[in-house]
């Protein structure tokens, strides 16, 4: 089964972040994507205006008390830097393809209207669509361009940290969720935190349970926090690769762990000694 | 049946109607401070956020705190219709009097025997 993860960490100061993860690692999960929040994508104004800067993405520093925790489990948590950007209208897109928008892992998009979500969902490249589901939504979502988004392998985010925090936003979250999951069926939905305090988290298996509140079936919401989102992640990793089946890798460039890839490539005559030791028994020397 | 086997035999029993009840094993923690509840106060805390997050109708099924342990561990036991209902609550309780607060839902199960142990938080020993 593929591991938990939560999508969405919204990114504050590292001692916050700090605590947000130990938490995090505590509760069982193995991926976190901290979250950039991007609420204008207008590059270069009219002279003199301010351009809007985006910070690249920084890893979080694990506290001495966090790694001790992972080194008791034996499990390996991978950080996630994401970016989130308000699309307002349909201009100033083209900056979704710009090299500081790509150097983040997994890119969002949160439409406000019809015509940013007709956009989102039809054209383009972006992993997650996420709706502000603390508001009512101010336009219908529409099943054949949710049809559309899914189809090329996008996924709809739903929040559950504001409606930890007020009841309000729990009182339109719970409606703009189950509007969401009626009309895209249950497919192609994560469930991720949205967090700016530690306490605001939930454990992956609370949540597989308020899946079932959001108008999820049982395994569909046990999906919404484990294998959806890692095939978000997938999608992130096919974006950068544009159109392609196969990738290259340099074989300098393959990490210590696919070492062995090579070593299975290679003819037994050039792999140093162990091939001796398996030749000596006369039993195997058939085999190889 | 020899004598001897008759000493050591047990009763078996397989039920397979629905279970009629849930518990789940819980704790609440406050925001950065341990956890001062005794058993009523935690009941009525359970209670509010039934009735916040379901309503009157919604909380209507009784839930029973069966146990409080000195760690702040609290059994609680629902009938199993209303337990995805109460587990829901629970995950979405946020602040009580003012204070952020969360219960950290440990275990469920449908039978009691059950929670006596937790493989999720199983120490090995040797990695230790």
């Amino acid at each position: 089964m593929a591991a938990f993860a939560d999508l969405h960490v919204a990114s504050t100061d590292q001692q916050v972040l700090q605590d947000v993860f130990q938490t995090a690692i505590k509760l069982g999960f193995d991926w976190l994507a901290v979250n950039t929040f991007l609420t204008d994508l207008k590059g270069k104004g009219k002279k003199g205006q301010q351009q809007n800067q985006i910070c690249q993405p920084e890893p979080v520093e694990l506290t001495d008390q966090t790694r001790q925790l992972l080194k008791v489990e034996g499990r390996k948590v991978r950080q996630i830097s994401r970016l989130t950007a308000l699309l307002d209208d349909t201009t100033n897109t083209h900056k979704l393809v710009s090299p500081e928008v790509q150097a983040f892992d997994l890119l969002a998009v949160q439409p406000t209207n019809e015509a940013a979500f007709k956009l989102a969902c039809c054209t383009l490249e972006v992993d997650i669509i996420v709706l502000n589901m603390t508001e009512k939504l101010s336009f219908y979502i529409k099943r054949p361009l949710v049809n559309l988004a899914i189809e090329r392998g996008m996924h709809f985010e739903i929040l559950y940290s504001p409606a930890v925090r007020d009841s309000t936003f729990r009182q339109n979250t719970i409606s703009n969720a189950l509007q969401l999951t009626s009309v895209c069926k249950g497919k192609n939905v994560i469930v991720s935190s949205g967090c700016e305090k530690a306490i605001e988290l939930r454990g992956p298996y609370d949540l597989s349970n308020l899946g079932l509140l959001f108008g999820l079936s049982s395994p569909q919401s046990k999906n919404a926090v484990s294998k959806n989102c890692r095939a978000v992640l997938k999608h992130a990793e096919a974006r950068k690769m544009m159109k392609s089946v196969v990738g290259v890798v340099k074989s300098s460039q393959l990490s210590p762990g696919d070492q062995w890839i090579l070593d299975s490539k290679r003819p037994l005559s050039a792999l140093p000694q162990t091939t001796q030791e398996i030749e000596q028994p006369p039993a195997k020397k058939g085999k190889t | 049946m020899t004598g001897d086997s008759e000493k050591h035999s047990y009763l078996r029993q397989v039920d397979k109607s629905p279970a009629p009840y849930f518990y789940i094993k819980t704790s609440l923690e406050y925001e950065g401070r341990g956890l001062e509840t005794d058993s009523l106060q935690l009941k009525h805390v359970i209670m509010q956020s039934m009735t916040e997050v379901f309503g009157q109708v919604g909380a209507s099924d009784t839930v029973d705190v069966l146990k409080l342990s000195a760690s702040g561990e609290a059994l609680l036991r629902v009938p199993s219709r209303s337990f995805v209902k109460l587990w829901g609550a629970l995950t979405l309780f946020g602040k009580y009097n003012g204070l952020p607060c969360v219960f950290r839902v440990q275990q469920v199960s449908s039978s009691l025997m059950s929670l006596s142990c937790n493989s999720r938080t199983w120490d090995i020993p040797a990695m230790s």
